[in-house]
């Protein structure tokens, strides 16, 4: 009870201090019996407070300022275009042969031409039908894993340039971002044999999404940050499964191995830290948003 | 491998002033990397996303008790940390 009592004036102060611009005195004053204890406490978190509140590169500060007012419109209008199941296999057949139809006829200029367009592009259209149909062509449960970690990774980027230049940010390429890390990540739950770099790269994956939406969440209007809290929690519930994943085949070789090559695996995005200061960076594929937070990539 | 300074020190402070910053930030970052999965992400929230407690306990499916417990129990763990380490 008493412990309970702490955490919530630890919280309230918390809340002062990062969020109001209070000082740790002003605090302190506030709750005397519990100053001693409260003081060692609140300069740790102001700390990880200055850690985390990096003077951002003029990057960040673009996507800082990313407006995400289309998203409430946008995330509608793909709840709308969901089919029922019964026409699902149909409409799949249906998109894959019209694409492949399109190919003859066009040559591949438009599908190459529309990979690096963005939501709102005209080619937009193009780029998220041809996914769909090397999804469809796609034989095995990893090689089809790799394929939709391949797409998410795309929906990260497409919601990095989209910041960068300061256009709305749909609420359906966050959706499709998480359906396609959860598909992912089914997978690899439905074959335990997955190879450990599919395995890493969903960690990686997952890593970088929590990164990137935390920043736009911490940022965003209150009508949006519902929408990317959303995004940020199925986020969080990918990273959980994908570390479980990489623990569940990290005992499985440790079974296999000899206890002379029994050591740790480590993961190159998921740099590890040892004891003696060892820090470890290695940001992969998470690019520009390497420069904020930068304890995710730990 | 990224220079954690080139990562973490904007462009507008001064080249010692930087160097005393990139290595405070160093400990820390350090510090938050030894804590456990939900400690981590509770300061993640928290401290970088800039979220209330209540925020936080939604994201992560946890009551706001067991954020603040998290929480207080991470802050106990980089305190010790940071301390040890001489910051």
């Amino acid at each position: 009870m008493m412990k309970k009592g702490f955490n919530d004036i630890l919280d309230a102060c918390l809340d002062r201090i990062t969020r109001k611009g209070d000082s740790i005195e002003q605090c302190l004053e506030s709750y005397p019996e519990q100053a001693g204890e409260l003081e060692p406490i609140l300069r740790a978190a102001i700390s990880v407070k200055e850690a985390s509140s990096i003077e951002p590169r003029p990057e960040f500060q673009r996507l800082a300022k990313a407006r995400l007012l289309s998203a409430v419109a946008a995330k509608s209008e793909e709840d709308g275009r969901r089919s029922l199941p019964i026409w699902r296999w149909q409409r799949r057949w249906a998109v894959a042969l019209s694409v492949v139809l399109a190919l003859v006829i066009m040559g591949g200029g438009t599908v190459a031409a529309s990979t690096n367009s963005l939501p709102g592009d005209l080619l937009y259209p193009v780029k998220t039908t041809t996914e769909r149909v090397q999804v469809f062509f796609t034989f095995g449960k990893e090689a089809k894993a790799n394929l939709y970690i391949r797409f998410a990774e795309r929906r990260i980027a497409e919601i990095e340039a989209l910041a960068d230049g300061e256009r709305n940010i749909p609420a359906f390429v966050l959706s499709r971002m998480n359906a396609e890390t959860d598909r992912a990540i089914a997978l690899a739950n439905q074959n335990g044999s997955f190879n450990n770099e599919t395995i890493a790269r969903l960690v990686r994956l997952t890593t970088t999404q929590r990164m990137i939406l935390v920043i736009l969440v911490g940022r965003a209007s209150l009508e949006i940050k519902l929408i990317i809290r959303e995004a940020l929690r199925r986020a969080v519930d990918a990273y959980d499964q994908a570390v479980l994943l990489r623990e569940r085949i990290q005992q499985q070789l440790n079974l296999e191995m000899t206890p002379a090559l029994n050591k740790p695996l480590t993961i190159e995005s998921e740099s590890v830290t040892k004891p003696g200061y060892q820090l470890i960076w290695n940001a992969g594929d998470i690019g520009k948003a390497r420069y904020l937070n930068a304890w995710w990539l730990l | 491998m990224l220079p954690v300074d080139e990562l973490l020190v904007s462009d507008n402070i001064g080249p010692e002033q930087a160097a005393e910053r990139s290595s405070d930030m160093r400990l820390v970052i350090q510090a938050i990397g030894q804590l456990t999965q939900a400690q981590r992400a509770v300061i993640e929230l928290r401290f970088a996303g800039e979220l209330s407690t209540a925020e936080v306990a939604k994201i992560l499916g946890k009551s706001q008790g067991a954020v603040k417990v998290l929480q207080h129990n991470a802050l106990l763990v980089l305190r010790r940390m940071l301390s040890d380490w001489g910051q």
